[in-house]
């Protein structure tokens, strides 16, 4: 591995702590939607940690990957219900939050795989794509309902504006990623460094933006 | 052809996320400027609101001070002159009875007295003597008036600077304006007016011992009143507050607008 690919694995494994730091560091400033990120930090690094020691042994991790995408799909859904004003717009989240959330729960119980186990520990290539394109749509509704508003913020102070944009850039950037995730694990084994240093960079762009989004505490209206 | 393919989708990949990278930085863009653009259309709306406000207040001024032009000019020639008229035609009656010299008498008083409070209430609409005697000599017989056992006005003034009709009145209309202030929510038992004179114009410092006020926080027409008559007069202000020592306001009217 070239040095440079050695320095964006490391800093791709660090990145993960910079929100959690700087939430924690900003804990009594934040409110219920910067707050749900933080937890989803928390869970995430967790997840992380524990998905990296059962590779580490050898052992599936698929199922830590189905739970990483369950909590990505009900912590985002919570920040985007609380980030955006309009009751209607609201309701879209918590209707097709609520879908998206039965979808990941039952579909990796419900469907086989052709070895015969339970999709619990297979691929989740299907199941990150779709709750990517939620997380893509509700960042969308946010700033659709944010040029709605008449009180005009300023949006570099805004928390919620960049941490909306780290997630639509992260989940809209690495639609193909998720997409060939299956095809590139199990076919070309050996382009998988450059399958992981896409996402991995995008992944630093998007932990530092969520950082900087939790370090933010004032909204500034303009 | 595996190996076709899997460069095929290496390429998919690195180019579909590059070009989904540029996309959603369009979009981030197409906020960005649009929220701009928003921005700038409400400030441009504020700003005429403003200046509408502004035009309106200007007008409400200029309006009053007309009425109380024609109605202290009413005043004086109608009321007056009628009042003057009457007094003149008690004078040609000749009372027989003692009773009717003393109701005569009373009726003079009360037609001399109020001729006296119609002249008062016509000076304080628009003191005459303001173009006459100049802004120095009213504003220090405002302050005589003002002056008692225990409360004081003094004028302190350049008597090298001459001002423009417009500019005595606007100053004359600030202090009325200030001093009915001070006497209300001051709690004041002392009342500076200087008036000097230095290189860039002529400023004009008025101020009392009371309690102070914030001119932020104050709605009220009397400070919008003083500030649209300081911009009639193309001159600057500042409020300034030091409460039980010294609170009120610095004009400065530049020479370039005499």
């Amino acid at each position: 591995m070239p040095w440079w690919g050695k320095l964006i694995y490391f800093i791709g494994a660090w990145i993960t702590l910079f929100p959690i730091l700087t939430g924690l560091y900003r804990i009594k400033h934040l409110d219920l939607k910067t707050l749900s990120v933080f937890i989803w930090m928390c869970s995430m690094f967790l997840i992380e940690l524990y998905s990296s020691h059962q590779s580490s042994l050898s052992i599936n991790n698929s199922p830590s990957g189905h739970l990483m995408i369950f909590l990505n799909a009900l912590f985002g859904g919570c920040f985007f219900y609380f980030a955006v004003d309009s009751a209607v717009l609201k309701k879209v989240i918590l209707g097709s939050g609520l879908c998206l959330l039965l979808y990941l729960t039952i579909n990796p119980f419900l469907i086989l795989s052709p070895s015969g186990m339970r999709a619990m520990n297979s691929s989740y290539g299907i199941p990150i794509t779709i709750q990517a394109y939620a997380l893509m749509v509700w960042s969308f509704i946010y700033l659709f309902d944010l040029l709605q508003k008449e009180q005009m913020l300023e949006l570099s102070q805004s928390p919620e504006f960049i941490i909306a944009i780290a997630i639509l850039f992260y989940f809209g950037t690495t639609q193909f990623v998720q997409l060939f995730q299956d095809y590139v694990m199990r076919h070309i084994k050996e382009m998988r460094f450059v399958f992981r240093y896409v996402d991995i960079c995008i992944m630093i762009v998007y932990y530092f933006l969520i950082g900087i989004g939790l370090w933010k505490r004032k909204l500034q209206k303009i | 052809m595996e190996e076709e393919i899997a460069e095929n989708i290496v390429q998919i990949i690195v180019l579909g996320t590059l070009g989904l990278f540029t996309f959603f930085g369009g979009v981030l863009t197409f906020i960005i400027l649009y929220q701009k653009k928003i921005i700038r259309t409400q400030k441009e709306k504020q700003e005429l609101e403003t200046q509408f406000q502004k035009e309106i207040l200007h007008n409400y001024i200029e309006t009053q001070e007309q009425e109380r032009q024609r109605i202290a000019s009413d005043l004086h020639d109608n009321v007056g002159a009628s009042l003057g008229a009457v007094k003149m035609m008690m004078n040609q009656i000749t009372a027989t009875s003692d009773k009717e010299k003393e109701v005569i008498k009373e009726c003079k008083d009360i037609i001399h007295r109020t001729a006296e409070s119609t002249r008062q209430i016509s000076h304080n609409l628009l003191p005459p003597s303001l173009e006459r005697l100049g802004l120095v000599k009213v504003l220090e017989r405002l302050a005589k008036n003002l002056t008692s056992s225990d409360f004081r006005m003094e004028v302190i003034t350049d008597p090298s600077i001459s001002f423009t009709q417009e500019q005595q009145l606007a100053l004359f209309r600030i202090t009325q304006e200030l001093t009915a202030n001070t006497l209300k929510y001051a709690n004041a038992s002392y009342i500076r007016v200087e008036i000097s004179k230095n290189t860039a114009g002529i400023i004009f410092d008025y101020f009392d011992d009371g309690i102070g006020f914030n001119a932020k926080e104050s709605n009220g027409l009397g400070l919008k009143n003083i500030t649209t008559r300081v911009e009639m007069i193309k001159a600057k202000h500042k409020f300034y507050t030091e409460p039980n020592v010294r609170s009120g306001i610095v004009i400065n009217i530049s020479l370039e607008h005499d």
